[in-house]
């Protein structure tokens, strides 16, 4: 569209030409590429953040020049997707993205514009206005909230081409473009848009007079907006009118379709001058800095900057990458299905001409002139699939999203992340050095919990400066040990955690989120929630904690909750050490321990040793979890199973054993009691391997049962004493093991009863000594007749 | 023939007949060969709709529209269908509607049994006419496929995956060469446009014959799911329920909805492997869990309360059937039922009762 915005100087010649696009959108930029070629202008204005100017230089394409080798060309330019990042110096928390793809316009429009060397710049509202608005509204509003007050007018502004296409009745406002795209001839494009959008723009203005006149509290934030947007036109069309002034003879300006119109209204300079004076004089003007942070294809559906995000962003850019005529939809399928089979599934070409044929029915069947995404997936599932839509999950990252990370080269300056990790650490006095130091923290005091929450966050951001030591030099819970040790590769790890969020703590709550919901196994997932507590992020400790219900619920690994449970039970009762005290964590304790009571026993059969030894730890685990949650009701349960486990049979010996031991040791069973299990489970007809198991089991850490406790201990040394040669070898290793394992005075102490049985004797045990003198006597004269000199003594 | 009133059931497109003519009458819209109505109307005939001379077309599937969509839109394509699901998703009845709507004739019908022989699916001999005069053609006797090829019609094959395998195999030839060789004339029966199969098949059943990966290649599949919402199949069951016990005379009073809900609450969180609110995760039972059998126990519960209680439909008459739909694997099943029960029945207000005697039975 071409237009001339009227200016008193009638000599002013310049044509304007108002390219209005969707953000995002792959069809836009393609027909915006091919008008900016058509047109030929000697400068290209993007909206965009005036602060950020400086950066478009950056924005380069590939070296034109083969010979270069691909990576080496990759390494210092930017790749998309990228984000510019506005922010503002003092506040990096005030801060505002604005992603691009390949497929954005207005990349293209900066590829364009830098490769034909012709200057580019933005001409948006200048982002420190903006920012300084924002740090005036009340916080409180969260991103939900926004969402959730959408009204229809909000809806339209923000995807206005979106509404078109679905009063034309399409779903996706992206087929509809293609499809505008493919009919008309690409210089009438926008025009025709431009006439929609004015149409768009009388209603919406309608709609909101009306909203206006209703007085609504709630709806403050997009007053914000309803004024703003007036501003910010009447901004581009100051900048429009200064390019003209400066005598540039084709102005190309690249801006939100929504915007067209505007822009191409007749508006006297002067009016526009004291609008903007007039709004922008009571606000603090802010300062603010720009930079390139690399971006993620899964990111670009945020909303930011443009407002404007996208849901398949692998979708786009195979609608940008597929040229112009050629067929999206069997190069889509023919994508679809190789991945399917990276992924081992059954896909044959000849199912992919019947799913070409299904979409090519349904869409005629739905009245569309070009089938769009939902066509093509239902017919994947119903094709090639067999209508099972799992396998679709599967691949629906890499084919949908497309996960990208895109590239910032080094020259860039930095980001808020990195500027904000900087002052954190002044405040904290935490000093980067290279040098290996112990850091003894005492979590009651503010200065040393933000310390360790801090270092936490950047644990879990994957910067590794810090690492919390288990062997702690005081015991108590209030006390951490932290190893500090600052490399130079920790700088790139926190370039690459920016695309996480502005600062330590949000970006920290966002990894954390991502963490969780990716996590592969349950332990990992309850790792997550502890840095995350560690780290005093409630929002990613709450999500996490529904995840943590999640996974249990369908986690079928007892040994994995098992596993889990100390550290969930030590959040819960230490969790107040940090100030905060997660309310729903007992309740979350309690589902997991019933469901472990429920399954233990059933999970306990079967097992081969390996597996039972770990059980047998796991099952330690537990108790001593549960003693520390201290439930009465659970605890009950819980060792109501361990007794079964005790005493039947067909339960690996080595957690039958532990299991007496863990309920002998709580009083559970009596003495008397857990010398039947014993007798039962060293008596001449079991296994001796079982026998020696079931020791194992029973005397892991209980050295003292033996010291102090005669019964068992004579069990133990008759059932050793009946064992017959061949056997006892092959159980040695077996038994050396569990006695190995005791410490010097506690082996000192039971040989010391061995040898000298009668030393520390009940009468029961003298009564014994008795009978093995008198057995001496018999055997001496037994060997007098057999002529066999054996010096016994 | 039978005076219509006398019959027991009537086939779709007898009972719908006055639908179906309506929406023929209106119906302006490009016509696959041989097809009764364009795709776009038999699409109104199974979702249902007003017709543009004021005519109500009622509902025969409720449900999700896109997918019957994607069925019809299938067979507009020469590509068979196959409707899968667990039992009681309605495959049977789109099949029936389906193929009244498209060739006005749903007796086509080939029913699908372990012991399903070639000669149902192909053709068979009328053996005295073969022996007195050789084979001929007079003497073949068509399978209801064999009949749909001839006439361009709609053929129906229900439970397909009962049919042993190599029986299925028989498939392969008509699905993708579109013919049906008789090597004993040196013959073959030509399919003509128009032609095509509905398969229903079940994906849940123990014991079934997995289709070989050459047949399933050759229908498209459309899985018909369980009912969206708790309302939507709240009100089936509340409906069949009540028309199945008027049929069985059951003396026990009309089930209060709220037992209903509850019933069907249970096999929608067990099915769903999550409480209706989202905020537990469940294991499910290696049962279906359908509608179908949500109706049954809630049939069974009114027998029970009838024969046996006071007539009040309670929580322990409906018991026995929970666990019965439950516990199909008595080791996984009851300890999966066990964990519900344990961790969301209990602490669920007002369902003391439920827990109390679930309790009991497992």
């Amino acid at each position: 569209m071409t237009t001339s915005i009227a200016s008193k100087n009638k000599t002013d010649l310049a044509r304007v030409h108002l390219l209005g696009i969707r953000h995002h959108g792959p069809g836009s930029a393609r027909s915006l590429e091919a008008s900016l070629k058509e047109i030929e202008p000697d400068i290209v204005l993007i909206e965009g953040p005036p602060e950020a100017e400086a950066l478009i230089k950056y924005v380069q394409g590939p070296p034109e020049d083969p010979s270069n080798s691909e990576e080496a060309a990759d390494a210092d330019r930017l790749i998309p997707p990228v984000a510019l990042l506005i922010y503002a110096k003092e506040m990096p928390k005030l801060a505002c993205y604005y992603p691009f793809a390949e497929f954005s316009p207005e990349w293209r429009a900066m590829l364009y514009a830098n490769q034909s060397r012709i200057p580019c710049r933005f001409i948006d509202l200048p982002q420190s206005h903006w920012l300084s608005m924002q740090s005036k509204q009340k916080q409180s509003a969260g991103i939900d909230q926004v969402l959730s007050n959408l009204t229809e007018a909000d809806k339209i502004r923000l995807d206005p081409i979106g509404t078109l296409a679905s009063l034309a009745g399409y779903e996706e406002g992206e087929v509809w473009w293609e499809q505008l795209v493919e009919q008309r001839s690409d210089s009438q494009i926008f025009e025709a848009v431009s006439e929609a959008m004015t149409a768009l723009r009388t209603a919406v203005r309608e709609d909101e007079e009306e909203e206006r006149s209703k007085i609504d509290e709630d709806k403050q934030i997009f007053d914000e907006d309803y004024y703003i947007e007036p501003l910010r036109e009447a901004h581009m069309r100051t900048c429009i009118r200064q390019a003209q002034k400066e005598g540039y003879k084709s102005i190309a300006v690249v801006c939100g379709a929504w915007h067209g119109p505007a822009l191409a209204q007749t508006v006297k300079a002067k009016d526009d001058n004291q609008l903007l004076k007039e709004k922008l004089k009571d606000l603090p003007k802010l300062k603010v800095e720009a930079t390139w942070i690399p971006w993620t294809n899964s990111r670009l559906s945020f909303e930011s900057g443009y407002g404007a995000g996208i849901t398949s962003p692998g979708w786009y850019e195979h609608l940008f990458h597929s040229d112009k005529g050629s067929d999206t939809t069997l190069s889509w399928l023919v994508k679809a299905v190789k991945l399917l089979r990276a992924e081992d599934f059954d896909a044959s070409s000849a199912q992919v001409i019947d799913a070409v044929r299904l979409v090519e029915s349904l869409a005629a069947m739905r009245n569309l002139h070009h089938a769009g995404l939902t066509e093509l997936q239902q017919a994947l599932v119903t094709c090639v699939l067999s209508g099972n839509e799992m396998p679709l999950a599967l691949i629906e990252k890499k084919l949908l999203v497309g996960e990208k990370l895109g590239h910032v080269p080094a020259e860039v300056p930095g980001t808020p992340l990195m500027v904000d990790l900087q002052k954190t650490s002044t405040r904290l006095k935490l000093k980067q050095e290279a040098l290996e130091k112990l850091l003894e923290l005492d979590l009651r005091k503010p200065l040393d919990l933000e310390r360790s929450s801090f270092l936490s966050c950047l644990q879990i951001l994957g910067i590794a400066w810090g690492e919390k030591q288990k062997k702690k030099i005081k015991t108590s819970t209030f006390h951490e040990t932290w190893k500090l040790q600052w490399q130079p590769s920790l700088s790139l790890a926190a370039v690459e955690a920016s695309i996480w969020g502005k600062d330590v703590r949000q970006a920290a709550t966002a990894r954390a989120i991502d963490l969780g919901s990716n996590s592969p196994t349950f332990a990992h997932l309850v790792d997550v929630l502890s840095l995350s507590l560690d780290g005093g992020l409630l929002e990613a400790v709450e999500k996490t904690m529904t995840l943590v219900g999640e996974r249990s619920a369908t986690c079928f690994d007892m040994g994995e909750l098992m596993e889990a449970l100390p550290v969930l039970v030590g959040i819960a009762r230490y969790g107040n050490v940090r100030g905060h005290n997660p309310q729903s964590m007992d309740t979350l304790i309690t589902s997991i321990t019933e469901r472990i009571i429920v399954n233990l026993e059933s999970t306990c059969l079967s097992l081969d040793e390996d597996a039972a030894r770990r059980m047998q730890r796991q099952i330690t685990l537990m108790e001593e979890a549960l003693r520390l949650f201290n439930k009465k009701e659970l605890l009950e349960d819980s060792r109501a199973v361990l007794h079964r486990l005790a005493s039947k049979s067909n339960i690996p010996a080595l957690i039958s054993g532990r299991s007496a031991k863990l309920l002998y040791e709580c009083s559970y069973l009596s003495q008397e009691e857990t010398v039947r299990l014993m007798h039962f489970a060293l008596s001449a007809a079991s296994a001796h391997s079982y026998s020696g198991q079931w020791l194992e089991g029973f005397l892991t850490n209980n050295a003292q049962v033996l010291i102090h406790d005669p019964i068992f201990f004579h069990i133990v040394d008759d059932w050793i004493r009946g064992i017959k040669t061949d056997a006892f070898q092959e159980l040695l290793p077996l038994l050396r093991k569990t006695f190995g394992a005791f410490s010097y005075s506690e082996r000192r102490q039971i040989s010391e009863r061995v040898q000298s049985p009668g030393k520390t004797a009940l009468a029961e045990t003298s009564a014994r000594a008795d009978d093995d003198r008198l057995l001496t006597e018999v055997l001496r004269t037994v060997q007098l007749m057999l002529g066999v000199n054996h010096d016994h003594q | 023939m039978e005076a219509t009133t006398d019959l027991l059931r009537q086939h779709a497109e007898a009972q719908f007949k006055e639908e179906l003519s309506q929406l023929a009458a209106v119906d302006k819209r490009q016509k696959p060969p041989r097809w009764l109505l364009s795709p776009w109307a038999v699409l109104t005939y199974l979702m249902g709709g007003k017709l543009e001379n004021g005519y109500e077309i009622s509902p025969k599937y409720i449900g999700n529209k896109r997918i019957m969509e994607i069925a019809v839109a299938t067979l507009t394509t020469d590509r068979a269908l196959l409707l899968l699901g667990v039992p009681g998703t309605a495959k049977t009845w789109v099949a029936e509607h389906l193929s009244a709507a498209i060739s006005g004739d749903s007796t086509m019908l080939v029913q699908g049994t372990a012991g399903t022989a070639e000669e149902a699916v192909r053709y068979g001999w009328n053996y005295a006419r073969l022996i007195a005069e050789g084979p001929s053609m007079q003497a073949l006797v068509p399978s209801p496929i064999m009949e749909a090829m001839k006439l361009g019609k709609i053929a129906r094959l229900e439970e397909l995956t009962r049919i042993p395998a190599d029986v299925q195999d028989s498939l392969i030839t008509i699905l993708s060469e579109k013919t049906l060789p008789i090597p004993e004339l040196g013959s073959e029966v030509q399919a003509v446009k128009g032609f095509n199969i509905i398969a229903t098949a079940n994906d849940r059943d123990k014991g079934v014959n997995e289709l070989s990966s050459a047949l399933k290649r050759r229908f498209n599949t459309v899985v018909l799911p369980v009912p969206a919402t708790l309302e939507e199949e709240v009100d089936i069951v509340a409906r069949r329920t009540e028309a199945l016990g008027r049929a069985l005379e059951l003396p026990a009073e009309k089930p209060a909805l709220e037992e209903i809900s509850r019933v069907v609450q249970i096999f929608r969180e067990l099915r769903a492997g999550a409480t209706l609110d989202g905020k537990t995760k469940l294991r499910s039972p290696s049962g279906s869990m359908s509608t179908a059998e949500a109706i049954s126990v809630m049939n069974s519960g009114l027998a029970l309360a009838g024969h046996f209680g006071d007539g009040d439909l309670k929580a322990e008459d409906l018991a026995a059937g929970i666990v019965g739909a439950v516990v199909k694997d008595p080791v996984q099943d009851s300890l999966v039922l066990k964990e519900y029960l344990e961790t969301v029945i209990k602490e669920r207000e007002g369902w003391k009762d439920f827990y109390r005697s679930l309790r009991h039975l497992i």
